[in-house]
């Protein structure tokens, strides 16, 4: 055998020396000579395919563990090492000169992902639970739209939005604290109790961005029952290298540019250095009919890590810097219940002015910085011991209209520093994973007395910490099973003043007066220690039918403790003339989450059904309780209450090829969500939405793609009734008006287009073109999901041109 | 399989993290919002007195009150001059009206009459007047006619869109302050 393949060898050899000596552009006298080493052992692997898949070169390795190619040409290529009992491997090199390489192969079967540490693969979030993520190409097609416009490709996933640069995702139905999101391996702390606070996150600065319909990762959060949305950055390759990317972006709505561009270096003694950007400046972007005035943002990142990849011990760390400056529609910002009443009845905007960059208040400004440290250590029982360190800090400023001294001073001003820990140790064998860790968790939010205004969100500190355990069985390639279990206490230390007034009114001095610290004038300062003891616990199944389809089946069990707005908030909400009260009473959310998966995903027709249900105890939901007079007039006042609620709902794939030139794809989201103790519907619940796409590629024009989508977005006839009547004077008469802040907008259509081509070589590097049509046909809307849907329609057409570098 | 160590390191960086959250422990400061008005006062002169009556409607935060009844003689001028408040900190009282004077521009005071018959409201001919030249109604003069009853209601609008409207949407902007005094002309 070993004969039979040095003879083919030689052979090809031989070819190849005929073929080189056409080739003068490149240097085609290296020598590639990798030695293939047992991790464990450290001994040598013998009889071990190697193919370079560019070349279709094959060689075997020696008694050794030795294999050699010889007169290869400089540049990339890409070996494919197989071995009996293993699965293959795929290596990339970029060869500049002649080297010697050791590469270790794990030897079973089960380990596989991890035999080469700078394999470019993504270890499975989950053995059982479906992670959905998004291509490169919809990743970058949506490089300036932030990361909830991106996720919104994924059935089951909706945005919610207070204009077009606020947005965050939401998944079946939840949002805010019930949805995580890790990046590289840290769970994001920034301010994310209200409608209009986006993730303070560059997805550009990632490779890979994945996400589970449910609490899918008790290593980094266990009280996520919506998702976790994990951003990963790609290992970088072993071998002296340096690669990166670069995207442009033009878009005709907000006249905005955009700048992305990230860089890796990478030695073959496994260190690397990575550095990305953004720049981003949109002004005021356009509906249909209208502009919309101060909607213009600005955002600035940028970030930078460095590691060493080795086998037995990896080490990393890294710094980002996100900031961000976004302006809200001026017309959005109101006094009291008339001006709102006054909005709604109007068709167009109260306060249009004309094109432009400038953000005046309302507005808000965002800086999240990030210092993480990562070490880990594997041994020889096939361990892997990891400790992780992170430091957010994340400075928040929201700017409301002012008057006098007080005109560039900021409403709310929360500096909320996080700082975590954590430690896990993983055992491989060959049906199992068992992974355990530890975590403590320090956060401390500060609120500006500065700002001059009553503080929305009081001053806490917030211990959290806790450990899990998670379990995965591969009995056989058809079957495995997992669970795991988390706990966690969390420890608040809150000090928050109250009005007077309100603590007699809500009868506070019976709960809470030993709690009082101070009496000052007219308020109240309350010291409260605040404890929850959240459990969590997930399993789940997969079979594999035949070699395409699967089955699989995930529960959740989920407890959230309420988060400190839901508690402590206190203050006047602008864009919708309410008073927001939290409710200090509340106690722990419990959900249970079942959700099934059956899969195709081989083939000409594929799809994926995922109907799913959650039942919650303790739903924390805000609901308006009365009508409050103040000197402004009457206000509907809100407060945060717990409900029992169920959520149910599926999500469907559909996708078929027709001869690799045609591509169908389709999605439906469907989902229920009620108040079980009233019988009513929640609120802000995504309708309907279905998602049909065509794609095209043409073979006889190399590298050409186009596509075209359509989105149509159903009314939601489910909502809770919050509508309230107000008297206003018509004509020298008092006369009640209702104002309706509930019906939800009409239904919808998207058409969206996109033509890509390339990549085309370009000097060096690689050039693709995209041209993207959003909203083709200008459609006027509004969205049932955006909170300034009360005052304007939503954005009109863009036409985005997007030109990538890859290096 | 965890190493004694990694158990050192850990427990050492856990002390670390202990003490660094318990050193802050600091108290908040009591925040006197700025700006906020809490208090309306209309003072109200008969053309020809020399001492003003003063009309307070308070915010929720102080102590409940009825709302203030204003007692007015038929068919007499009165010059009536309206004032806002922060009483917030009851030790340092803030007159807001100041800030509204010098940005006249973004401000627009605005009466609207329930009820009342011939009642009639005009600007003093020493109201404040923005750049254009358009009073701001912060000083005006009432002229009353026949007995009636009814209320007045006073509005303070931030960035009014229009500073010539009769109705509170034609002015538009924020609503600031909308509070009710009630009216008796005998």
């Amino acid at each position: 055998m070993i004969d039979f393949y040095s003879r083919f060898y030689k052979l090809v050899l031989t070819f190849l020396v005929v073929g080189t000596a056409f080739v003068f552009s490149q240097d085609c006298n290296l020598k590639l000579t990798v030695k293939i080493v047992d991790l464990h052992e450290n001994s040598p692997i013998e009889g071990a395919l190697v193919e370079v898949l560019d070349t279709h070169q094959t060689a075997i390795s020696s008694v050794h563990g030795v294999f050699v190619f010889e007169n290869q040409c400089s540049g990339k290529l890409t070996l494919k090492i197989t071995h009996l009992n293993c699965e293959d491997l795929i290596q990339e090199i970029d060869l500049k000169k002649s080297v010697r390489l050791k590469l270790f192969m794990e030897h079973h079967i089960e380990s596989l992902e991890e035999v080469i540490v700078a394999q470019s693969q993504f270890k499975k979030l989950s053995s059982t639970a479906q992670a959905f993520s998004l291509t490169e190409r919809q990743r970058d097609q949506y490089s300036n739209r932030g990361l909830a416009v991106a996720l919104e490709q994924i059935s089951g996933v909706n945005t919610l939005k207070s204009g077009n640069s606020i947005v965050k995702p939401v998944i079946h139905g939840m949002f805010g604290s019930r949805v995580g999101i890790v990046y590289d391996g840290v769970l994001l702390e920034n301010q994310q109790w209200g409608q209009d606070h986006a993730p303070n996150v560059d997805q550009n600065a990632f490779e890979n961005i994945r996400l589970i319909k449910g609490a899918g990762t008790l290593k980094f959060t266990g009280d996520t029952p919506g998702g976790v949305i994990v951003l990963e950055s790609k290992p970088p390759k072993i071998g002296d290298s340096l690669y990166g990317k670069t995207i442009f972006n033009g878009m005709t709505n907000g006249r905005g540019l955009n700048l992305i561009t990230s860089w890796v270096k990478s030695y073959p003694s496994g260190n690397f250095f990575k550095i990305q950007g953004t720049i981003k400046k949109n002004g005021d972007f356009t509906a249909p009919d209208y502009i919309l005035s101060n909607t213009g943002n600005t955002e600035n990142n940028f970030s930078f890590s460095l590691g060493r990849n080795k086998i037995l011990s990896q080490w990393k760390m890294g710094y980002s810097f996100f900031s961000n400056e976004l302006g809200i529609l001026r017309s959005s910002h109101i006094g009291n219940v008339k001006d709102l009443l006054r909005a709604i009845e109007s068709d167009v905007p109260l306060v249009i002015n004309p094109f432009g960059y400038d953000l005046n208040p309302p507005k808000q400004k965002n800086e999240h910085h990030t210092t993480r440290f990562q070490y880990t250590k594997r041994n020889q029982s096939n361990g892997k011991w990891t400790a992780r360190y992170s430091w957010q800090r994340n400075h928040r400023k929201e700017f409301d209209v002012r008057r006098g001294d007080n005109k560039s001073n900021a409403s709310i001003d929360l500096l909320l520093n996080t700082h975590t820990f954590n430690s896990n140790y993983e055992w491989n064998r060959s049906s199992y994973v068992f992974d355990t860790g530890i975590f403590l968790q320090i956060q401390d939010n500060y609120s500006n007395p500065e700002t001059k205004v009553k503080r929305l969100i009081p001053d806490y500190l917030k211990y959290r910490y806790g450990s899990y355990f998670t379990a995965t069985f591969t009995p056989s390639n058809d079957f495995n099973y997992d669970f795991g279990m988390r706990w966690e206490r969390q420890d608040y230390l809150v000090q928050k003043f109250y009005d007077n007034d309100l603590w007699e009114a809500r009868n506070y001095e019976q709960a809470f007066g030993s709690s009082v610290i101070r009496e000052i004038s007219n308020q109240k300062l309350v010291k409260r220690n605040v404890v929850f003891n959240n459990l969590s616990f997930n399993g789940g199944i997969k079979f594999n039918i035949g070699s395409s389809q699967a089955l699989g089946f995930n529960f959740y069990f989920t407890q959230r403790a309420p988060d400190i707005s839901e508690m402590f908030s206190d203050g006047l909400h602008h864009a919708l003339a309410t008073i927001e009260y939290g409710n200090p009473f509340l106690s722990q959310e419990t959900t249970q989450k079942m959700v099934l998966n059956f899969e195709k995903k081989k083939g000409t027709f594929q799809y994926n059904i995922s109907p799913y249900l959650t039942l919650a105890q303790n739903y924390i939901i805000i609901e308006p309780e009365g009508i409050q007079q103040t000197i402004r007039g009457a206000f509907p006042y809100w407060e945060y209450k717990s409900v029992d609620a169920t959520l149910k709902g599926f999500d469907l794939d559909l996708s078929y090829s027709i001869h690799n030139t045609i591509r169908l794809t389709h999605s439906t989201s469907w989902i229920e969500a009620v108040n079980r103790s009233t019988g009513t519907s929640l609120i802000n619940i995504p309708p309907l939405t279905l998602r049909n796409h065509v794609q095209f590629t043409i073979p006889r024009w190399k590298s050409f793609v186009v596509g075209w989508t359509s989105k149509n977005v159903f009314r939601q006839n489910q909502f809770p009734d919050t509508n309230f009547v107000i008297e206003v004077l018509e004509k020298g008469t008092v006369v009640n008006k209702l104002v309706d802040i509930s019906s939800p907008p009409s239904a919808y259509h998207d058409l969206g287009m996109e033509l890509h081509w390339g990549p085309y070589p370009f000097f060096t590097d690689k050039i693709s073109l995209s041209l993207i049509f959003e909203n083709m046909l200008n459609a006027s809307y509004r969205n049932y999901l955006d909170r300034l849907r009360f005052y304007a329609d939503e954005m009109g057409r863009n036409v985005m041109l997007q030109i990538k570098i890859q290096h | 399989m965890l190493k004694i160590n990694y158990i050192k390191q850990t427990v050492t960086l856990y002390a670390v993290f202990f003490a660094l959250g318990c050193s802050k422990d600091s108290e908040p400061k009591q925040i006197h919002e700025e700006e906020v008005i809490t208090r309306v006062t209309l003072s109200v002169k008969k053309e020809g007195s020399s001492t003003p009556v003063l009309y307070h409607s308070n915010d929720h935060h102080e102590d409940a009150q009825d709302e203030p009844r204003i007692a007015l003689d038929s068919h007499s001028t009165y010059e009536v001059e309206v004032s806002f408040y922060n009483t917030s900190n009851p030790s340092d009282i803030k007159n807001i009206t100041e800030e509204v004077q010098e940005e006249a521009d973004e401000h627009q005071v605005f009466y609207e009459i329930i009820r009342l018959s011939g009642i009639a409201i005009t600007a003093s001919a020493d109201d404040i007047k923005d750049s254009s030249g358009k009073p701001v109604f912060l000083k005006t003069v009432w002229k009353t006619s026949a007995p009636t009853m009814g209320e007045i209601k006073v509005y303070l609008i931030h960035e009014p869109t229009s500073k010539t409207g009769s109705t509170p949407v034609e002015i538009g902007g924020e609503t600031d302050v909308e509070v009710d005094f009630y009216v008796e002309v005998e």
